[in-house]
């Protein structure tokens, strides 16, 4: 092994580490470890260990081993190729379009439109729509009986519906569409990066600019679309809410949905079955995500190559026309991605009755009165689910900024033993589909008290908030360095105290960004609470489902403008910080 | 306080930074640590505050033993009392002045009045008191420097460390600080160790200078002026500003025979017939002058203003002669002139 050589090494290149017998850093030490032990070593390990046990739920505390939900699982052969099929299918579908929609757009904006701080803003918003309410949207414009599906079958004379919107193409379009943000906010600094001298040595060649995208750009950004489209596929394989409204109606099922809709559903009800659907479903996405790894690393290699953001790229000739088209497909995606769903929730929600008006004077408020009166259609329980939503809401991204936080801080500050271990098992959520998150939240804790309260959903949120958290806290304390730790330290200030009023100060913005991001996240999540609300324990997103699924539009769509608006402005704040270069290498 | 280091060592993996080092601050002086990069002066300092644990020696304050690993004693840095300034201000930018000088105090539930009285002392003493409740991010690079001593001194701690405080200065403002330093050390009495790369800063500063070379161990240690003048290495030597050095031979008891001729020098510790090297200052080659050994003539082939003397460079055979003085009408650039080197200001190394 080479040692360094410390001539050349800067002292925050060494790793310090401060004694380990303080109080302080034991009471670190546990905090961490006792937080990761819930929130993530017990679910994942009692996944795999219960998947194995021949009965679940466990009873008298005795139970022996079986590989028999396994050879069930492989019996119904036709079941699980067909799921994971319809899970393909549909993850490379919707990543396909994101990735193409968020590609050109980044590249339009960098090389047309200068990066401007406004056409970036505007790709990102969409993103601020949860995909549940943006689902609502949809079913009321091109369902069956949707606005625009029945605008077009009189514009064509059409006696049935051109198009499907309950089909996996019907899927593919809106978690495609929903996904571009996420592939436009990846792919804009691969593009950015790439400097003018490669554009320009390619012109001087003698290339146009088709032949340089195609023969110089693209392969250049090649492995960022790759790793891209991996990290997109694997996030879009064992998403719920999407294919449960439009694809269990007509018994599309996929790995998101297979556990809530089948296996855990009806007369079959089987849980060690849903463990060892679990356990196939993370074999499958850590096959992806070290792929995806692989592409990163990939891809490092060429920023190493291409020297990041150290050179300006080659701005393209811009004129009118130019700038315009690329405007208006910025603008094109944001009225389908945002304003067209946004605006049909915003308008079912507020046109009492099943028909949608245009008749100004029928406007009002009765379906937001009637919910928060507790009459509406659907719900008896949309009160307490606004109210837990709100709690978990504001509560985990808090405790989940600050177990990150104090990780980020034993590993780049403190160097505290296992340090790195815990920045290991804070990310190891990243591979493990939410559902599947979910389901190891449910062996773990069906037989203690806190199932089935609101607090079951704030352990288990933060499987969410940390990996977030962490992408946040680690880029932070890099920048704020361990030099003011150590001033405080020697002014005589212990770990807690200086981590308290020191660095979290230090760091207040990138707290306040994970917090938004989190708390985004959460509110809009339906894969965790999923499998683990009940009665008592409902939130927005899951009473939205639910009534969705059973067809009452104008509750559905008032509840979804109330979820749009508690995200989209946290999301747009962050998104801003973000373009207006606040929040650099989140 | 009292500061001893005594076979300090400190490895990273199987790179020894600091190897087997002992030195003594006594109360109340100004010892600096001075060295090239890599030399492992700061991990010394960083020693001493308690943010390195070494990995041998022992490491006292008074009577304290605040490191020894073969007794597995090891005090935390924040219960050594000791004041630290870094290299970075670490101004931090969420307190006013007032605060970020009060934030030892308060850490130490020091009592309002109390914190309020020592903040203003040491406010006044570094001239600051009219900044207390400017946001520090509205301070400029002197007063942040300021700041970051008053941060450090507010507790009246037994010991203060500097880690190349003045490195992110501009020259004026660094020679400003050197002086500022001084006195404010000075005035309080903390016993100080100050590291640096700086000969100049070191000289400027130290009551004693402790030399690192780069294997991490002492080259040297005592006044600027031993160091300058009295090198026992060629390392310190150099490191000085070198100057001038011929190969040759030991000529017992003469002195040692070079290609230009004998220079007449204390040879007591060299072998008769050894290669040996002389080195000497350029201050020390005095033009004009005749004495009764060392007396050379050369060729003046260049002549650089420096600002305050001029440096000249005289041909002897095929050795360069570098000497600075104050210019001369009779030293003209292609003229020869004598000079003459006092036997005491040669020095005569081992070669390598």
């Amino acid at each position: 092994m080479s040692m360094p050589d410390i001539n050349n090494l800067s002292w925050n290149e060494f790793k310090y580490r401060y004694i380990p017998e303080t109080r302080d850093q034991r009471i670190i030490l546990l905090s961490i470890f006792f937080s990761l032990l819930i929130v993530i070593i017990l679910p994942v390990g009692s996944i795999i260990v219960f998947s194995f046990a021949d009965s679940f739920p466990i009873m008298d505390g005795e139970f022996g081993f079986t590989l028999r939900h396994y050879t069930y699982l492989f019996e119904n052969l036709s079941l699980l190729y067909e799921i994971t099929l319809n899970s393909f299918i549909y993850a490379a579908g919707a990543t396909f379009l994101a990735i193409t929609v968020g590609t050109f757009a980044a590249f339009f904006t960098v090389k047309y439109l200068n990066d401007s701080m406004w056409v970036q803003l505007l790709m990102l918003i969409p993103y601020g729509i949860p995909s549940v309410a943006a689902l609502v949207g949809w079913v009321i414009l091109l369902g069956d009986v949707g606005v625009l599906t029945e605008a077009v079958m009189a514009v064509f004379n059409l006696s049935s519906s051109p198009w499907d919107l309950r089909s996996i193409w019907g899927m593919i379009f809106v978690e495609g569409v929903h996904t571009a943000p996420i592939a436009f906010l990846l792919m804009f600094p691969a593009i950015r990066n790439i400097p003018a001298a490669m554009d320009e040595a390619s012109f001087t060649a003698g290339a146009n600019r088709i032949r340089t995208f195609r023969q110089i750009i693209l392969p250049v950004v090649w492995p960022s679309v790759l790793s891209t489209l991996l990290f997109l596929f694997v996030r879009t394989m064992a998403t719920v809410t999407t294919p449960a409204v439009l694809g269990v109606p007509e018994r599309i099922f996929t790995f998101g949905t297979a556990i809530p809709y089948i296996f855990l559903s009806g007369a079959d009800l089987s849980y060690s079955k849903a463990l060892s659907f679990s356990v196939f479903m993370i074999a499958i996405t850590t096959v992806f995500i070290l792929y995806y790894l692989k592409a990163q690393s990939a891809e490092d290699q060429f920023t190493t190559v291409l020297g990041a953001g150290r050179s300006e790229p080659r701005r393209y000739d811009s004129t009118i026309l130019k700038q315009g088209l690329g405007i208006t497909f910025v603008g094109a995606y944001l009225v389908i991605a945002g304003l067209l769903p946004f605006g049909a929730i915003l308008w079912d929600s507020l046109v009492p009755g099943i028909m949608m008006s245009t008749d100004l004077s029928q406007f009002s408020l009765q379906n937001y009165i009637a919910l928060f009166a507790g009459n509406a259609q659907g719900t008896f329980a949309w009160r307490r689910a606004l109210w837990n939503t709100i709690l978990v809401g504001v509560i985990v991204p808090t405790t989940g900024m600050i177990i990150s936080m104090l990780i980020a801080y034993a590993n780049q500050i403190i160097d505290i033993a296992f340090s790195k271990t815990f920045v290991f098992i804070a990310s190891v959520p990243l591979a493990i589909p939410g559902i599947a998150r979910s389901m190891g939240f449910l062996s773990v804790f069906i037989q203690t008290p806190i199932y089935g309260t609101w607090f079951i959903l704030f352990i288990a949120y933060h499987g969410i908030a940390l990996p977030i958290g962490m992408r946040y806290s680690s880029p932070a304390l890099t920048r704020v360095g361990s030099e003011n730790v150590e001033v405080s330290l020697a002014s005589g200030a212990g770990l807690i105290r200086s981590f308290r009023s020191i660095l979290l100060p230090l760091i207040s913005k990138d707290f306040v960004a994970g917090w938004m991001h989190t708390y985004v996240t959460v509110i809009r999540n339906v894969s965790i609470p999923i499998l683990l609300y009940t009665a008592g324990s409902e939130v927005i997103a899951i009473e939205l489902l639910t009534v969705l699924r059973a067809g009452y539009a104008n509750t559905a769509s008032t509840m979804a403008v109330i979820i749009t608006l508690l995200s989209i402005l946290p999301h747009i704040v962050l998104q801003y910080w973000r373009v207006s270069g606040g929040l650099r290498g989140r | 306080m009292k500061v001893g280091v005594k076979n300090l060592v400190k490895r990273y993996g199987e790179t020894t930074a600091v190897d087997d080092i002992s030195f003594v601050a006594e109360d109340g002086e100004f010892t600096t640590l001075l060295g090239p990069s890599g030399c492992g002066k700061t991990t010394t300092l960083r020693s001493i505050a308690g943010l390195e644990r070494p990995d041998g020696g022992q490491i006292t304050i008074g009577d304290t033993v605040l490191s020894d690993p073969s007794e597995n004693t090891f005090i935390p840095t924040q219960e050594r009392n000791v004041g630290f300034v870094f290299q970075n201000f670490n101004v931090w930018p969420h307190l006013t002045v007032f605060e970020n000088v009060a934030y030892p105090l308060r850490v130490r539930n020091h009592p309002e009045g109390e914190i309020e009285e020592k903040v203003m002392n040491v406010l006044e003493l570094t001239g600051l008191e009219d900044f207390r409740d400017r946001p520090s991010t509205q301070l400029s690079g002197g007063q942040q420097a300021r700041v970051n001593v008053c941060r450090a001194i507010v507790y009246e701690p037994d010991l203060l460390l500097f880690d190349e405080p003045l490195t992110g200065l501009d020259r004026n403002l660094r020679h400003q600080m050197r002086y500022e330093i001084k006195r404010i050390q000075s005035d309080v009495g903390i016993t100080t160790i100050y590291v640096t790369h700086s000969q100049p800063e070191a000289m400027t500063l130290a009551d004693k200078i402790i030399l690192m070379n780069p294997d991490g161990k002492i080259a040297q240690q005592g006044t600027a002026d031993d160091l300058y003048y009295k090198p026992d290495s060629k390392f310190v030597f150099d490191f000085f500003g070198g100057s001038v050095e011929i190969e040759g031979t030991v000529a017992n008891p003469e002195g040692i025979q070079t290609d230009i001729g004998l220079f007449s020098v204390d040879v007591s510790t060299l072998d008769a017939g050894a290669s040996a090297i002389i080195g000497f200052r350029p201050e020390s080659v005095q033009i004009g002058k005749e004495g009764t050994v060392n007396n050379w003539k050369g060729e003046v082939k260049d002549i650089n203003f420096l600002g305050s003397t001029y440096e000249y460079f005289i041909d002897v055979g095929d050795i360069t002669i570098r000497a600075r003085q104050p210019r001369s009408g009779d030293i003209q650039e292609g003229r020869t002139v004598n000079f003459h080197i006092e036997p005491d200001d040669i020095f005569t190394y081992r070669p390598f």
